[in-house]
């Protein structure tokens, strides 16, 4: 399944820099909904725009171990999205931010093999992120939430991951009332294809 | 006398029946011969001589003298005498006139005039017999003509001859004692070999005029015909009297000149020119000393012998005398070593030349203006006597020059070299010959003799060398000798050694050499001229301020004409005037570096060192004769085949140049076209242009463009091209290490040899196979994009700067990804060929299903196997081949069984061009509209339906509908070419991109009223696509932008459409995603 075409295997490739520009994303979008509080978060620079990172340890750690889970799907094409959930203190999403992702059959650079359209494409997923515009009322009252869009056999494949993982219920799945879709990005590539959008009431 | 008649009665008397009758009567009559030779040159005491031996002579028909006056010279003077003609023994035929049937008979011999005979006796020794020719035998270089023509008659000769042959077939024997019997003879010339071959060669580049010798008897032009050359009696030495070459000038020419232009007109020129042969022997002597240094066995014959000399007493020994360097010049070489073959001539005033110096144009080009040119020479003159050339001012050319009659100004062949009777007549070397012919009436012309001149060069430096390795080659005839440490060693004047040095030379080249001897090269130089002729001067270290006080500036080197009239304008002639001026001023005029040397020159200051390995400062090939273009593309042929010329030599000097010059003779604005010199160049003006490389090169292809650049800039019309000259300087040693593949680009050409036999002709026939497209030709060498990383050698990369090496790696891999990428999606099409079937918007009309796996709107447009180049076949790999036959049958199959039910005529290369990635996109506005006024958007899919002319724009968005993954170049194309094969792009009638897709939504809202429920149903189809393809952002925002144009257009029927849409496009996201997109609008 994967290519080896100049000994580079751009399934892992692909995986890899998803899940890299997924941390960067998810924590911009906690910190978006101040699910923390700002002090636990620090500006660095990726992809060339500035972005809001956690330098919580435990905080970090649980969204690494999310991501390698994630990371262990995505080579096992088994991951249909990644969502991050805004969920309220009753635990009902309130705002998701969907990533939506897709690997071909045989990932491969193109002709960019230094990612440049990569990286530019992330820059304006964290640009749309960030200029979103969120539902303010929960902000400071809320928690999040990782869901992973994938297959029973995905499943499986996360037994032996990092981290438990569970079914979700359709209450913590679905926004409550009239929710709505925004785009905010869509992209493709030879290496993969994402798209991004909120669904919020 | 006496065999005659016995001999014609027997004949008659029917004895000749009896070969055995005949073979002893002929020994008979020989032996008389030889008793009777005894006898009478007992009787002529003193008077026999042995001129003719190993010369037979038979004569044929009526002479004058009689044939029997010929046998008893003959005899008189070692020849011998054949009655009766055989061709094994008779070397020369003797006649006056010669019936054509006889001339067949004596086939090649040389049958000559009775005159040649008669005139050796009297000169005492054997002439050539070449201007005693009855006529020539056909030469090499020239056409037969009829014999009547050629038959050579000089005035009452003639008459006799007719009357002879008449009186012969009225039968009567008894012609041959009494009346003058014409004598057919035959001359062997052993001279002619090698000037035949000359002038074989000079024949390409330059026409001689026939002209009989002046003082010659046959004033009546008649024709010599060619030169023999091929006919040669190895023991015979005859000496020319007189060499005339000569050339019918009617004859017509086996071989017309060569123009410029011709197929390989410079390698022949380079070939044939003899005259540049010999400028290249400076060089190689050079390398020859180089090469005997090198070799360095420190055995020198020449020194042994001077000590044997010192020895036996003859010669004194002699104190160290410091420095002392000697400059050895043969006197007039080319004419000294002309007359060895012609010792008749030394003491005459002798020029070697081409031509003849006729006074009469015998070959006039039709519109050249010898007028014209005749001025423009008297003006040069008048300014400066020949240029350079000229060593002494002659007034006297000056003025004559001006006085000359327009007669005498025909013969444009230099003078290459004059000997000293005629440089005392005022003829100069390179004086034309028209006007040396006025100075000196009786002046003698033989022409080049190459061969001998190489030998007596090579011969010379032998001898030198044989004394010592300190030796400066200069050119065939003159060198410069440091005898410094000879003279140490051996101890003895340097006087004494050049002597006994040119002693060696005059004795073994039979040729003179003058030797000039100081304690500089300059000096030594300037010495030579006061030892000329045959002589040495030695110029002691203490004589040397009054010696260098009254030299002409213009002996100095460097001292041309220009240089010499601008001392000449500061009041300095001579290096002691020259002595006055200050360094600064001289630095001033001349330049820093040529002042100093002029302001140390003048005092007789030379610290040059002899060089034996002096390098070279330039390479160039020039080619000034026989240059006539029509078209340009001649010119850049030409100019093509000089690059190649200055690449050889390159290569021979083992160098690299870094600066290119173009060199251009251009005829003057108002010269005449036709040159008055055959196929000379004319009047001209100069035109050079240079470039400077960043890298030094041998490489033809990088000089043949540099100099194709310089060309055009220079804009000269082709017709008026009258010389042209790449030359090469700055050069650089180039390491034999470092060039295996000696520039980037050559090995580029390499791997494009190796690579286009691989992937020939991708562009061209099979559509499918992605291509680069013109655009990106135009930026990279295409030759980059075939390049694997396998092709190119490592060595080469290693050498290469890493920032290049870098960049040709990421290229090559680029392309070898590309090549991998090709074949992907090669094949991915062919495995859609059965499924997908040809064309896919049939389905939108047919209302298929929406599931996008369906809608594919790939298009392969496989041509028929045999549109498909066999030679692209061949060179793909077996399997692809395989598949790409396999796939192309199939199609046939397919689109037959598909025919009927697609509504959309399947033909997919119908309409268009070789490749249908030409096509522009029809879905782009500006085509839309040329095609219709008011279109609906399903007519205009109607239109543009077959996937030929549907449309992509691959300008811009090249993941467009036909499948055919596009030659596109940008590296993004390229991705989403790859994708279009991969995952099928949403494409409404072909348009994907965002802005391509709003304005083909504008121009259907725009053109039409009401919307047609079709086009409706297309977006929204595409719509769909675009959620189902994870782009709900595209479908986003062509739902907004479609909103918009509704608002503006104010249109029920459009709100409905947009209701429509929407509704539908909402139920798609909701069913996929769960909600519906927020929309400002319902």
């Amino acid at each position: 399944m994967t290519t080896m075409a100049d000994g580079i295997d751009y399934l892992h490739v692909a995986a890899d820099i998803l899940c890299d520009f997924l941390e960067v994303a998810v924590h911009m979008i906690v910190y978006r909904h101040d699910v923390y509080p700002s002090a636990i978060f620090e500006s660095r620079r990726k992809y060339g725009v500035p972005t809001k990172m956690s330098v919580h340890p435990e905080l970090n750690s649980y969204l690494q171990s999310c991501l390698c889970d994630t990371r262990t799907l995505l080579l096992a094409r088994d991951l249909d999205r990644i969502v991050v959930a805004i969920l309220d203190t009753s635990g009902a999403p309130i705002t998701k931010y969907t990533f939506e992702v897709w690997l071909p059959a045989e990932p491969s650079a193109g002709g960019d093999e230094y990612l440049v359209q990569v990286e530019q494409a992330f820059r304006e997923f964290l640009l749309k992120v960030g200029a979103c515009d969120t539902d303010m009322e929960a902000l400071g009252n809320c928690s999040f939430a990782l869901q992973l869009h994938s297959t029973a056999a995905g499943l499986l494949a996360l037994k032996n991951g990092a981290l438990p993982w569970v079914t979700c219920e359709t209450a913590q799945r679905l926004i409550q009332g009239d929710a709505r879709i925004v785009p905010l990005k869509s992209y493709y590539c030879e290496l993969f294809k994402m798209q991004l959008y909120v669904e919020k009431r | 006398m006496a065999g005659r008649r016995p001999r014609k009665r027997e004949d008659k008397s029917g004895w000749d029946g009896h070969g055995g009758y005949m073979n002893a009567k002929k020994q008979k009559l020989n032996e008389q011969f030889e008793s009777k030779e005894c006898a009478i040159a007992a009787v002529k005491e003193g008077n026999a001589s042995e001129i003719f031996s190993g010369i037979t002579i038979y004569v044929n028909g009526y002479t004058e003298p009689s044939s029997d006056e010929l046998r008893r010279l003959m005899q008189l003077h070692g020849g011998r005498f054949q009655y009766y003609y055989s061709v094994a023994q008779v070397t020369h035929t003797i006649a006056s006139n010669l019936a054509d049937s006889k001339i067949r008979q004596v086939g090649n011999k040389k049958i000559v005039r009775p005159q040649w005979i008669l005139d050796s006796i009297e000169a005492g020794r054997l002439l050539s017999c070449t201007p005693y020719q009855l006529y020539a035998a056909p030469s090499g270089s020239q056409g037969t003509l009829g014999f009547q023509q050629m038959i050579s008659t000089g005035g009452e000769t003639k008459e006799k001859c007719i009357a002879e042959k008449l009186s012969r077939e009225t039968g009567d024997d008894e012609k041959g004692s009494d009346s003058k019997p014409a004598k057919v003879q035959d001359c062997t010339e052993p001279a002619t070999s090698n000037d035949g071959q000359v002038h074989d060669a000079v024949d390409s580049e330059e026409s001689y005029d026939i002209s009989p010798s002046p003082n010659s008897k046959e004033d009546d032009h008649a024709d010599w015909g060619g030169e023999r050359s091929s006919e040669e009696e190895p023991n015979v030495i005859a000496v020319k009297r007189r060499t005339i070459e000569v050339q019918n000038p009617d004859s017509p020419k086996k071989k017309p000149t060569a123009k410029a232009g011709d197929a390989n007109f410079v390698s022949e020129y380079y070939t044939h020119s003899r005259l540049h042969h010999i400028s290249t022997w400076g060089t190689e002597f050079r390398r020859y000393v180089t090469e005997l240094r090198s070799a360095g066995r420190g055995e020198f014959r020449g020194a042994k012998k001077l000590q044997e000399l010192k020895l036996c007493g003859r010669l004194a020994s002699h104190d160290d005398p410091g420095k002392v360097i000697m400059h050895i010049d043969m006197d007039c070489f080319f004419v000294s070593v002309g007359l060895l073959d012609r010792p008749e001539l030394v003491g005459q005033p002798v020029a070697v030349t081409h031509s003849k110096g006729h006074p009469a144009p015998s070959r006039c080009e039709t519109g050249a203006n010898p007028d014209y040119e005749r001025k423009y020479w008297e003006q040069k003159c008048t300014g400066q006597q020949y240029g350079s050339r000229e060593r002494a001012a002659e007034n006297a050319c000056t003025s004559s020059s001006v006085a000359a009659g327009e007669q005498d100004f025909y013969s444009r062949a230099e003078i290459a070299s004059c000997s000293y009777e005629a440089r005392k007549l005022g003829v100069r070397n390179g004086m034309f010959m028209g006007e040396a012919r006025r100075l000196c009436p009786n002046l003698q012309t033989i022409p080049y003799n190459f061969e001998r001149y190489s030998m007596v060069s090579k011969s010379l430096y032998n001898i030198v060398a044989s004394f010592t390795h300190d030796i400066e080659a200069m050119s065939c005839d003159e060198l410069f000798v440091d005898l410094s440490k000879l003279s140490k060693d051996v101890g003895i004047s340097p006087l004494d050694i050049a002597q006994v040095m040119r002693d060696e030379i005059a004795e073994q080249t039979g040729c003179r050499a003058s030797a000039g001897l100081g304690p500089s090269i300059l000096i030594a130089r300037l010495a030579t001229r006061l030892a000329k002729p045959n002589g040495q001067h030695w110029v002691k270290p203490d004589e040397v301020p009054a010696f260098i006080h009254g030299q002409a500036l213009k002996d100095l080197p460097g001292v041309g004409w220009k240089l010499g009239c601008r001392l000449k304008a500061l009041g300095a002639e001579t290096c002691g005037e020259l002595q006055q001026l200050s360094l600064g001023m001289l630095q001033k005029e001349c330049g820093p570096k040529s002042g100093r040397n002029l302001y140390q020159f003048c005092r007789g200051e030379d610290s040059r060192e002899i060089r034996t390995d002096k390098d070279r400062k330039s390479v160039s090939a020039e080619i000034n004769y026989g240059m006539r273009f029509t078209a340009q593309e001649e010119v850049d042929k030409f100019l093509a085949e000089l690059a190649v010329e200055v690449c050889k030599r390159l290569k021979e000097v083992q160098s690299k140049g870094k600066s290119i010059t173009l060199k251009l003779k251009g005829r003057k604005a108002d010269a005449p076209v036709v040159s008055a010199k055959f196929m000379g160049h004319g009047v001209c003006d100069n035109f050079a242009k240079s470039v400077t490389l960043p890298v030094a090169t041998d490489s033809i292809d990088i000089i043949r463009k540099e100099s194709l650049n310089l060309l055009k800039t220079m804009k000269v019309v082709p017709s008026d091209v009258r010389g042209m000259g790449i030359q090469v300087h700055r050069l650089e040693p180039s390491t034999k290490a470092a060039c295996p593949a000696n520039s980037i680009l050559n090995f580029m050409k390499k791997a494009i040899a190796s690579t286009s036999a691989q992937v020939p002709e991708t562009s061209s026939s099979v559509s499918m196979q992605p291509t680069s497209s013109e655009r990106n030709c135009s930026t990279t060498l295409p030759a980059y994009q075939m390049l694997s990383v396998s092709q190119v050698d490592s060595s080469v990369l290693a050498e290469l700067p890493a920032e290049i090496r870098e960049e040709v790696e990421k290229e090559m891999q680029q392309a070898q990804r590309r090549k991998d990428l090709q074949e992907i999606e090669s094949s991915e099409l062919l495995q859609k060929v059965p499924s997908a079937g040809i064309s896919v918007h049939a389905e939108t009309h047919a209302k298929c299903d929406q599931k996008p796996t369906t809608r594919t709107e790939v298009t392969t447009e496989l041509p028929n196997l045999s549109q498909i180049d066999q030679s692209f076949m061949d060179a793909l790999p077996e399997d692809l081949r395989k598949e790409v036959m396999a796939a192309c049958t199939e199609k046939v199959v397919h689109s037959s069984a598909k025919n009927e039910t697609s509504k959309v005529t399947r033909r997919p290369v119908q309409g268009k061009k070789s490749s249908p990635r030409k096509t522009k996109s029809g879905a782009s506005p500006k085509k839309h509209k040329m095609q219709k006024g008011q279109l609906t958007l399903s007519a205009m899919i109607n239109t543009i339906q077959q996937p030929a002319q549907a449309v992509k724009s691959e300008e811009k968005h090249p993941e467009a509908s036909v499948g055919i993954p596009s030659s596109n170049n940008n590296e993004r194309g390229r991705v989403e070419e790859k994708n279009s094969a991969l995952l099928p792009i949403p494409s409404l009638c072909g348009a994907t991109g965002r802005e391509e897709v709003r304005s083909l939504i504008k121009e259907w809202t725009d053109s039409t009223a009401e919307p047609v429920n079709e086009d409706i149903e297309m977006f929204i189809t595409y719509l769909e696509e675009l959620v189902g393809h994870m782009n709900l952002e595209m479908a986003d925002k062509m739902l907004k932008y479609f909103y918009r144009l509704v608002k503006v257009q104010q249109a029920d029927a459009w709100r409905l459409a947009l209701h429509q849409t929407v509704e539908s496009v909402q139920q798609t996201v909701l069913a996929r995603y769960g909600y519906r997109l927020k929309l400002d609008f319902p």
